[in-house]
């Protein structure tokens, strides 16, 4: 088994807002091994872009935070910005959804690729520029001079979303953060987006976090598969368990909602919707929705447990202490 | 119900410093379907394919360049403003942003009052609070304002408002591309539900093919403004014939890991701009079957079996 | 209530909040609080010329021996009066060419955006010269010249929100409806284009009172004896170096009210931030 890259123990935040505490993430618990792909899964407001922003610690003012992030042994939250800088875009790079966004409209991409490899390697800007020339053909973007020379609003979505995935692995970071990184594109370029990524992994040895709320990306490119709920781990496991086998009413609901392409099968939604996370339910957050809901449910946080190899769940139906209905 | 012929709906861009290029945007260009009585029909295609445009231009909120749009046999674009009032009622419209379809400064109530006021309608509150109920809200909502209610709340009550003068036919466009997904599965049934009891026909426009499996009874691929494939949806999605058809249900991420690994065709490049769609066959760049003819030549648009057709120098 | 409490949110907009508020009841109750209600009103008094602020007078005396309070806070009230006019004037004229002009586009667009082009062009002491010489001074005719140079800048402002709002699918439902082009301006269009407006027009009053107060002061606006405070600068100044509290105390009115204004409008637009997703207004 390889090693732990990122370990997120106990995160908790708060933000601090105009009605009041959102208490967005409630105790996340999570690691992120070498090499691989996992997915962090949820709906919105589910508090998984938010832990993505945590690791980065890219929060604004109004957050209180506490736990642990480790990466490579050091726990990021103590860090100072000074650090952080040091580490943001070089140790671990993040890829967001709207690369219009993330592009600035104003400068050409060989501009903005030279600043962000300047940044992290001290090198001069023609060697940059040919480190860019090269970043675009691992990225399988044809004709990289032409790209260089463009402005973002000469490219398409998906041309973008390679230029950022190029920028985000210039300084070959350990850890890819993606959030939503395919959501704003087309089927069709979505695939070979995601494609370009695993290869890219394999190739370079970097583990990815990918956020996402689409349960066919999951299955088809993360080892690993974490769901989240309303600031909850809800359940871990490796990714077939996670299809085969959900544990948790929430993952099993989820995995039930899926218009599946292939067939026509009856949808059963969740009955109620998610909560204001001004004012969560107590114990598990998930109860008031839950089919099996019991007693402890109201009054106690599941934590999460090991159930088998490698597959945690963090609900009272599981774990030994009350009678598993499975 | 509803049969389009021939629709043509181009942009005319006038670009350069003096304004002397006129760029022509061909959005539609040339779609003909049907749409059955209580029937889905699903419009598919991903960005720039024109079915977006297709939609509104059937609701006559485009004013079409060609083509012609029976509506129970009679041609929209030829009435007269009044005329097509009438016939208004009988359509509706719901979008893709269940906020932004809301105006934020109204109640519901006043958002579903605003249709049947606009026709003189009687006991408002009566039937706004039915309406309400048939979507699955409660009167407590109706006071509400579109800020204060979730996205499939809001959703819900544009589905209200569409319903609320017994429409025949209702144009869908993306409607829940915006919502989580167990929201929109909840969506999802109540559109089934509704149709089921009201035998209204959907247009349903989606780049989603698992939801347009859904709802849909048949289905139509668009590409760059044309249609490339229709049939019924078993057919199209389960055996598709034309080949950006294939490379569209190959993309799809199946939420399946056992599926993984199988390579299936990764079609080249990206879409090309509307305003400038390659000669020919729109699709031959990027088509590992593309032959000499089709980069010269459309291919036409073939019945290759009964309600099965096809646009594509394959099958001619 | 909730508008009351992101209003109050912040002390500069508190503090902009109520001082307009006591302005507001200065000027209604003005006759029950000015100690000198006749002085106020011109009436002068020969033997107490020029006195320094004492207990009796607590902003002094001014070159008619009138007590400078009474009439400063007889000012309150045409200054208020002429602020709120000329804005309420302006928006009456600027908002329905700007929700026009924008809803419809095209050539109606065009025209109405060269009259607005044309109007922008007036400096609003040049068109006050224009008016006063040929219907007259005064304070209505101060009001008109003002408000004639005002309204278009909120046809530009409501035009451009105007643009926006119309691409909105909640007014392409309407149009989908078959609902016409008035009721969808007045229901749809207007209450979504007029936050920027509120703002901006209530930062205004303030700078309209200090325009009016300049047209005062050059004579071509309110005519003495009505209480003014730029006509009180204006009458002031040539004390202004033995008898300073003379033009300094109406000066200081102007300032504060302005102030009060400006901090309004800035706590409006704060509570109006569509980013906080809250119908405020």
């Amino acid at each position: 088994m390889s090693g732990i890259l990122l370990s997120i123990k106990d995160l908790y935040l708060n933000f601090r807002t105009f009605w009041g505490v959102s208490k967005v993430l409630n105790g996340v618990d999570f690691d992120i091994r070498e090499g691989e792909v996992f997915g962090l899964v949820g709906e919105t407001g589910c508090g998984k872009s938010v832990t993505a922003m945590s690791i980065l610690r890219l929060l604004p003012s109004s957050a209180d935070i506490s736990g642990e992030v480790i990466f490579k042994g050091e726990n990021l939250l103590l860090k100072s910005d000074e650090e952080m800088r040091k580490i943001r875009g070089k140790k671990i790079s993040m890829v967001f959804q709207d690369p219009m966004t993330s592009l600035n409209p104003l400068f050409r991409i060989g501009e903005q690729m030279v600043d962000v490899i300047t940044t992290h390697l001290s090198i001069e800007r023609e060697e940059a520029l040919g480190k860019a020339r090269e970043l675009l053909r691992s990225v399988k973007l044809p004709d990289p001079d032409r790209v260089l020379s463009s402005y973002p609003h000469e490219l398409s979505g998906g041309m973008r979303q390679r230029i950022m995935i190029a920028m985000a692995l210039s300084s070959n970071p350990s850890l890819l953060i993606a959030d939503e990184p395919t959501t704003a594109l087309d089927v069709t370029v979505q695939k070979s987006v995601l494609e370009l990524m695993l290869e890219l992994k394999e190739k370079y040895g970097f583990s990815i976090l990918i956020i996402t709320h689409d349960l066919g990306v999951v299955a088809q490119i993360c080892d690993r598969v974490g769901v989240m709920y309303a600031g909850n781990i809800v359940e871990i496991a490796p990714v077939n368990l996670l299809f085969e086998k959900p544990l948790h009413p929430y993952t099993k609901g989820l995995l039930s909602v899926i218009p599946d392409p292939r067939t026509k099968r009856r949808l059963k939604p969740l009955r109620g919707s998610v909560p204001s996370l001004l004012n969560p339910p107590p114990g598990c957050r998930f109860h008031p929705r839950c089919d099996y809901v019991k007693a402890a449910c109201s009054r106690e946080k599941p934590s999460l447990l090991e159930i088998e190899s490698g597959h945690f769940v963090a609900c009272h139906l599981y774990g030994g202490n009350e009678n598993a209905c499975g | 119900m509803l049969v389009v012929e021939g629709l043509k709906k181009y942009f005319f861009i006038r670009k350069g410093i003096f304004k002397k290029k006129t760029l022509v945007l061909k959005a539609v260009d040339d779609v003909s379907f049907r749409v059955e009585r209580g029937e889905t029909f699903g419009l598919v295609g991903e960005s720039g394919s024109g079915k977006t445009t297709a939609g509104r231009t059937i609701l006559r909120l485009y004013e079409p360049t060609a083509g012609k749009v029976l509506f129970k046999g009679v041609d929209i674009f030829k009435l007269s403003k009044e005329e097509f009032r009438k016939i208004r009622p009988k359509m509706g419209i719901i979008y893709q942003d269940p906020y932004s379809s809301l105006n934020p400064r109204m109640t519901v109530f006043d958002i579903i009052a605003e249709p049947l006021r606009e026709y003189g309608c009687q006991k408002l509150e009566e039937r706004i609070i039915k309406l309400l109920k048939d979507v699955g809200l409660g009167e407590e909502h109706a006071r509400r304002y579109p800020d204060e209610l979730s996205g499939g709340q809001c959703q819900r009550v544009a589905i209200a408002r569409a319903l609320a003068l017994d429409p025949e036919l209702i144009v869908l466009d993306e409607p829940t591309s915006a919502l989580d997904v167990s929201v929109q599965a909840q969506v999802l049934n109540l559109l089934e539900e509704l149709q089921k009891e009201r035998g209204i026909s959907y247009l349903f426009i989606s780049h989603d093919l698992g939801v347009i499996r859904y709802l849909s009874r048949r289905v139509g691929v668009m590409y760059l403004g044309k249609l490339m494939e229709e049939g019924d949806v078993e057919s199209v999605l389960g055996d598709p014939l034309h080949p950006y058809t294939r490379i569209l249900i190959e993309s799809i991420p199946i939420p399946d890991p056992g599926t993984r690994g199988k390579k299936g065709a990764v079609v080249a490049g990206e879409i090309p701009s509307p305003l400038n769609p390659p000669p020919g066959c729109r699709f031959h760049p990027r088509c590992s079957y593309a032959k000499e003819i089709c980069a010269k030549e459309e291919p036409p648009w073939v019945e290759v079996s009964p309600g099965r057709f096809v646009r594509c120098h394959l099958y001619t | 209530m909730t508008f009351l409490k992101l209003l109050l949110r912040s002390k500069i907009s508190a503090i902009g909040f109520w001082i307009i508020v006591s302005l507001v009841i200065i000027a209604v109750f003005a006759p029950l609080i000015t100690p000198y209600p006749e002085q106020a009103k011109g009436a002068p008094n020969l033997e107490e010329r020029l006195l320094p602020p004492s207990a009796s007078h607590p902003f002094g005396t001014d070159h008619l021996g009138r007590d400078v309070l009474s009439r400063v806070i007889y000012g309150t009230r045409t200054s208020m009066i002429m602020g709120f006019s000329v804005v309420l004037l302006a928006v009456l004229i600027g908002l329905p060419l700007g929700l026009i002009a924008g809803y419809f586009g095209g050539k109606v667009d065009l025209v109405i955006m060269r009259i607005t082009d044309i109007f922008l062009a007036f400096p609003p002491l040049l068109l006050a010269l224009l008016i006063a010489s040929t219907i007259g001074r005064g304070m209505i005719n101060a009001i008109l010249a003002l408000a004639i140079s005002w309204w278009p800048w909120y046809t530009r402002l409501v035009r451009g929100m105007a643009i926006s709002v119309k691409e909105r699918p909640y007014v392409e439902a309407a149009k989908s409806m078959g609902i016409g082009s008035i009721k969808i301006i007045l229901r749809h269009i207007l209450p979504n284009s007029v936050s920027p407006l509120i703002v901006q027009a209530t930062m205004d009053i303030g700078s309209a009172i200090l325009e009016a107060a300049a047209l005062s002061f050059l004579g071509l606006g309110v005519q003495p004896p009505t209480p003014d405070w730029g006509l009180m600068i204006s009458e002031g100044k040539d004390y202004f170096l033995n008898y300073p509290w003379y033009p300094v105390f109406p000066g200081l009115a102007i300032l504060i009210t302005v102030i009060a204004f400006n901090m309004l409008g800035d706590a409006l637009r704060e509570s109006l931030d569509p980013r906080l997703r809250r119908r405020l207004l």
